[in-house]
């Protein structure tokens, strides 16, 4: 059985097959896989379940990244990252692959990072001054926030790749996320539940099959003693028997 | 045949089924400790998610009743504020009535009109938590140009105007010289359009006319502040100032019959506008309490279907732990008597 490492996973890894005598018995490309098992559990949670939840958690993370973008208020640029952003990033991402280990606050927002909340009410959180909302900078504006909490509910289109629903709300999304685990885990569970109950009651009978019974054994060994003790015993009478019998005969008057 | 039993499976099934009643003991003592499952997603399986959405919901109305406190708040004390201008406007208004025509009293109006200019000045800047209520949406600022502050630009247009049409300031004697018909147009021409349009959110006001938008509760917005810039406020400044502030105490009879002429009509119909706003603040104030109200019911609603998902009956996980712990002991005791259960003990 052979199995090459790979040290550093990044999001669009493929890791590679466990081989027996030079065959892959894990992974697409295995012509005869291994059904059950350990190392066909866990390579199945490494090539199928962790890769469906890294594209519903990067769903997630693209819905955040675009709810929060920001629009050019004279109508003319592309829209931006707003409150969450990859690191550096001056556009929003192409892809989503990966992007729920890049997302970020926005350091121009985070106050831990020297950042001003209050762009959050006003807009222009990319620091161009054409994607300010709040022109006037009135502290009771309330229409950038109001359009967050509407972009928030409304409903998007997610990436297939999830394979959960394809149009919701991005809490939906989120929600039908959670469900979707939990019930993988559900059924692992009991699936596990009724393997352990399985191999309990295989181990047993092969206990049976192949152990022994202390008391069984026990009981037999004392037949045997009994038994070479009666033969002993019935030896040494019939020893005793021929000597009474030779002194005897050596006592008969000639 | 009888069945044959290995030593080994004697004593591994009790020791199996003892580890798995502790286990279970372990996540019913839990159960019965916080009163729902021990582990929800575990046992809720696909329908985790629902109480995820159901508690988010939740939280969301409980954020919208928190907000809703607030605007109560601020509500309240707007609707405080325009009683008191709207009482302050009907007594000078009753003053202006009982006095008509007669310059007699006329340094009383003129203090008493002054009280009410600086009351309403005063109201208008009123703060509630750091906001003024009255700024519109520039909550940060206080909306209205203290009149009686040195250098204002409220007063620098009233004396500019008064200079430009007279040739004198109001605190000159001249003013006595004024005819009746001269203030009149005066009132209507130069001084009116100081306390209107951009004149008004130039030399008055910051604030805008834009006041604030709440929601009230999912999918219910409303208007929840009052503009300093409403027309109310505008004529009752205009009252105020034209008593207050255009040498009253010394004008001949006809003109100041021409000035408690007009200040009676911008009161009467200030007192009316302040009326209607009253009537708008309240209408917003019972829908935030039926808001809030409905919304309370919707959260008992939806704790009530977290708590049908995630909680456990607490009578049937009580049973099943005295269950488990009878169950636990007879294992105990069962090990004990199976140890002895030895052959060579007898021999």
């Amino acid at each position: 059985v052979t199995f090459t490492q790979t040290s550093t996973y990044t999001a669009s890894t493929v890791g590679n097959a466990v081989y027996v005598d030079g065959v892959p018995i894990t992974g697409s490309s295995a012509a005869m896989p291994s059904l059950s098992g350990n190392i066909v559990g866990l390579a199945n949670l490494r090539d199928q379940i962790t890769v469906t939840y890294q594209a519903q958690l990067d769903n997630v993370a693209g819905a955040l990244i675009t709810t929060f973008a920001e629009s050019d208020q004279n109508g003319t640029g592309p829209n931006l990252p707003g409150l969450f952003t990859t690191a550096g990033a001056s556009s929003l991402p192409s892809s989503i692959t990966g992007l729920a280990g890049q997302i970020e606050v926005n350091p121009t927002v985070d106050p831990n990072q020297g950042g001003n909340p209050s762009l959050l009410r006003d807009g222009g959180i990319s620091g161009n001054p054409n994607y300010v909302y709040n022109k006037s900078g009135d502290a009771g504006y309330q229409g950038r926030l109001s359009q967050l909490l509407a972009n928030l509910s409304a409903a998007q289109t997610f990436s297939p790749a999830g394979g959960i629903a394809t149009n919701s709300s991005l809490s939906g999304y989120a929600s039908a996320s959670v469900s979707w685990l939990e019930a993988q885990r559900s059924t692992a569970a009991s699936q596990s539940t009724y393997q352990s109950t399985l191999l309990n009651t295989a181990t047993t009978a092969l206990s049976n099959a192949t152990g022994v019974n202390l008391n069984n054994e026990m009981s037999k060994m004392l037949d045997l003693e009994n038994s070479y003790s009666a033969t002993a015993k019935l030896l040494s009478t019939i020893d005793g028997l021929f000597g009474t019998l030779l002194t005897d005969l050596g006592n008969l008057p000639a | 045949m009888t069945s044959y039993i290995s030593t080994l499976s004697i004593a591994s099934s009790l020791r199996q089924s003892v580890l798995q009643m502790q286990s279970q003991l372990a996540s019913s003592e839990t159960e019965m400790a916080t009163g729902h499952y021990a582990d929800i997603g575990l046992t809720l399986g696909a329908q985790t998610g629902e109480t995820v959405s159901l508690e988010a919901e939740q939280s969301f109305l409980q954020t919208i009743t928190d907000t809703n406190q607030t605007i109560g708040t601020r509500l309240s004390t707007t609707e405080n504020v325009l009683s008191n201008l709207q009482s302050s406007a009907q007594s000078l208004l009753n003053s202006l009535i009982g006095g008509s025509g007669t310059g007699s009293n006329a340094s009383t109006i003129q203090a008493s009109a002054t009280n009410s200019l600086q009351l309403l000045i005063s109201s208008l800047n009123t703060s509630v938590n750091g906001e003024y209520i009255f700024a519109g949406t520039n909550t940060a600022n206080p909306p209205i140009t203290n009149y009686y502050a040195q250098g204002s630009t409220n007063k620098a247009a009233v004396d500019g105007a008064f200079l430009a049409t007279f040739g004198f300031p109001q605190t000159s004697s001249s003013v006595s010289s004024i005819s009746g018909a001269d203030m009149q147009s005066f009132l209507n021409t130069q001084f009116a359009p100081l306390f209107q349009g951009a004149s008004w959110s130039g030399d008055w006001s910051s604030a805008t006319n834009q006041t604030l938008t709440n929601q009230i509760s999912e999918g219910q917005t409303a208007a929840t502040s009052v503009s300093a810039n409403s027309t109310a406020f505008e004529q009752l400044a205009q009252a105020y100032t034209m008593i207050a502030d255009l040498g009253t105490q010394n004008l001949n009879a006809s003109a100041y019959a021409a000035i408690t002429g007009t200040a009676q009509g911008l009161l009467t119909s200030a007192i009316s506008n302040l009326t209607d706003m009253q009537a708008n603040v309240g209408l917003t104030q019972s829908n935030i309490t039926n808001a809030t109200s409905q919304m309370s019911l919707e959260m008992n609603i939806l704790s009530t279907q977290v708590d049908n998902l995630q909680n456990v009956n607490p009578y049937e996980v009580s049973t099943r732990v005295s269950d488990l712990q009878t169950q636990i002991e007879t294992s105990y005791s069962l090990t004990a008597q199976l140890q002895h259960l030895s052959l060579v003990g007898y021999l």
